[in-house]
């Protein structure tokens, strides 16, 4: 299954690490660590790896370099099918249905494999994540202007109506909604629904405490602070002398490393002997933790507590996500009732079609955003964001909150989307004076 | 033919623009609220009615007079 899976995803299982770096390797590569290298198991054993399977291929950046998917051609080649299905150049309803499975299909499987290049491959380094937020806020801001046309379009109709509509807005003997209806109750479900989903977002990347009947569930890092406390009282762990440590330990190998360094880079570009790039290779060193720890560094007993630290918080959270989704389907169920009981249609008219226009532009949007939404949940039940699940190359402190956080960004997106239609359609545009 | 004075819709501050549908609309509506506001006495209204037959193209006119008739012109003065 899982060499199936993987040449499904089209990736290596070897640079992956699910079957080679199991609990017998493991263990081993915690030995070879501690001979060898002051530095965290995971970076290690990819390093390892990479040195034995692929000598010629060392990574010299924190940057991800994709494999190659099917997931984009059986996105696409779909697409390009509905095209033609619907001007009617091909027919066929097996072959729409084949299409329609092979896009969704598609989208999961590239899902997956996004997930899975962060959770086993390791390759959502510091820089990645940050193209990846870049790349979603460039994204929310083409979304910006599309809708900013919508709106420039209603603008444009109804601030100078034309003489077919009676020179007014809404135009003359039509019935619109009132914004004191479902509008409003709309707009009190998504402002809802975006601060439960932000109040769990801030649970997740602990800036925040939760408190649960009246006991208060504390983040992972303040209960690991505890726990080490606790039981290992004799070394008195300040994290800065940890962090000292770990600097005097890698500061001590960095002749050897300097070695591997020169071999690694001597086909490279010369300005990479500056990089201090040991440090830089897979985490940007203003984001490590101090209390950067691998599970084989853990007491079973620290191991199990600590897993049931975070099962309690992402329980917490959960609820988050299925009020945020439950909001979310209550929103599109009011709209779908205002749309069936409309008194307008989408072709009677210039208010009708704007009207149809913009909100169901932004119904779309609700649901593509509920299906992020959806994803995050889903990858919380199947338990993403517990330790014991995540894998050999686990960091505790490391939250794994980059896609919650794009979920959240377009989730406030709609939302802000929503008030402008709300002001400006339900309110604005349904005073007839 | 020699004493008549040919005239056209007077300027209107109201429609400074080049375009001038608006202000034709604008005295078709003024002209039949006039009519209506004089009890069917159109004698003090021909300043619409001059205006608008100079403004408006004839095929607009007996377009609106169709949906006058039908009761959806839409303008609730007329």
């Amino acid at each position: 299954m899982r060499v199936f899976l993987g040449n499904i995803f089209g990736m290596d299982l070897i640079s992956r690490g699910v079957e080679s770096t199991g609990k017998k390797v493991g263990a081993e590569a915690g030995e070879w660590r501690k001979n060898e290298w002051g530095y965290p198991t995971a970076t290690q054993e990819v390093i390892f790896l990479a040195n034995v399977y692929q000598p010629k291929h060392v990574k010299r950046h924190p940057y991800h370099i994709v494999r190659g998917t099917v997931a984009p051609l059986l996105t696409t080649l779909p697409l390009a099918y509905f095209v033609l299905n619907y001007f009617e150049v091909i027919s066929s309803k097996i072959g729409f249905l084949i299409a329609l499975s092979s896009f969704i299909g598609g989208l999961i499987i590239w899902a997956i494999s996004i997930v899975f290049d962060s959770l086993y491959d390791q390759q959502h380094t510091y820089e990645v994540k940050r193209g990846l937020v870049m790349g979603m806020m460039m994204f929310i801001i083409s979304e910006v202007m599309f809708f900013f046309s919508f709106f420039w379009s209603y603008f444009y109709i109804s601030l100078a109506p034309t003489i077919a509509i009676g020179c007014v807005w809404p135009p003359f003997g039509l019935t619109v909604y009132s914004y004191m209806g479902l509008p409003l109750l709309n707009t009190v479900l998504l402002l809802l629904s975006g601060a439960i989903l932000t109040d769990g977002y801030t649970i997740l990347t602990e800036q925040k405490a939760v408190h649960e009947n009246n006991e208060k569930v504390i983040g992972v890092e303040e209960a690991f602070t505890n726990l080490m406390n606790l039981y290992e009282k004799k070394k008195s762990i300040n994290t800065l002398t940890f962090v000292d440590e770990r600097r005097e330990k890698f500061n001590a190998k960095k002749e050897t490393n300097f070695e591997q360094k020169e071999i690694a880079i001597s086909a490279g570009v010369k300005e990479l002997r500056d990089l201090d790039w040991d440090l830089y290779f897979f985490e940007n060193p203003q984001n490590i933790e101090p209390n950067y720890k691998t599970p084989t560094d853990l007491s079973v007993i620290e191991y199990a507590l600590i897993t049931i630290f975070l099962k309690k918080r992402n329980k917490v959270i959960k609820t988050r996500l299925y009020f945020t989704l439950l909001c979310a389907v209550i929103f599109l169920c009011c709209q779908g009732y205002e749309y069936y009981f409309a008194p307008f249609s989408m072709n009677d008219g210039i208010y009708g079609s704007l009207f149809f226009l913009l909100t169901g532009f932004h119904g779309f949007h609700v649901l593509v955003g509920s299906i992020l939404i959806g994803i995050i949940t889903i990858r919380f039940i199947v338990g993403n964001f517990d330790l014991l699940n995540v894998g050999t190359q686990f960091q505790i402190f490391k939250n794994k909150s980059t896609g919650f956080a794009c979920t959240l960004f377009y989730w406030h997106f709609v939302d802000i989307v929503w008030i402008f239609l709300y002001i400006v359609i339900y309110w604005w545009g349904s005073s007839n004076s | 033919m020699e004493g008549e004075q040919l005239q056209t819709a007077p300027y209107n501050p109201r429609f400074p623009q080049q375009n001038q549908t608006k202000h034709c609309w604008a005295n078709y509506v003024d002209y039949y609220g006039c009519v209506r506001h004089y009890n069917g006495d159109n004698s003090k209204c021909q300043t619409f009615f001059n205006s608008m037959n100079s403004l408006c193209p004839a095929a607009w006119l007996s377009e609106w007079d169709e949906q006058k008739a039908a009761t959806l012109f839409p303008s609730d003065r007329v």
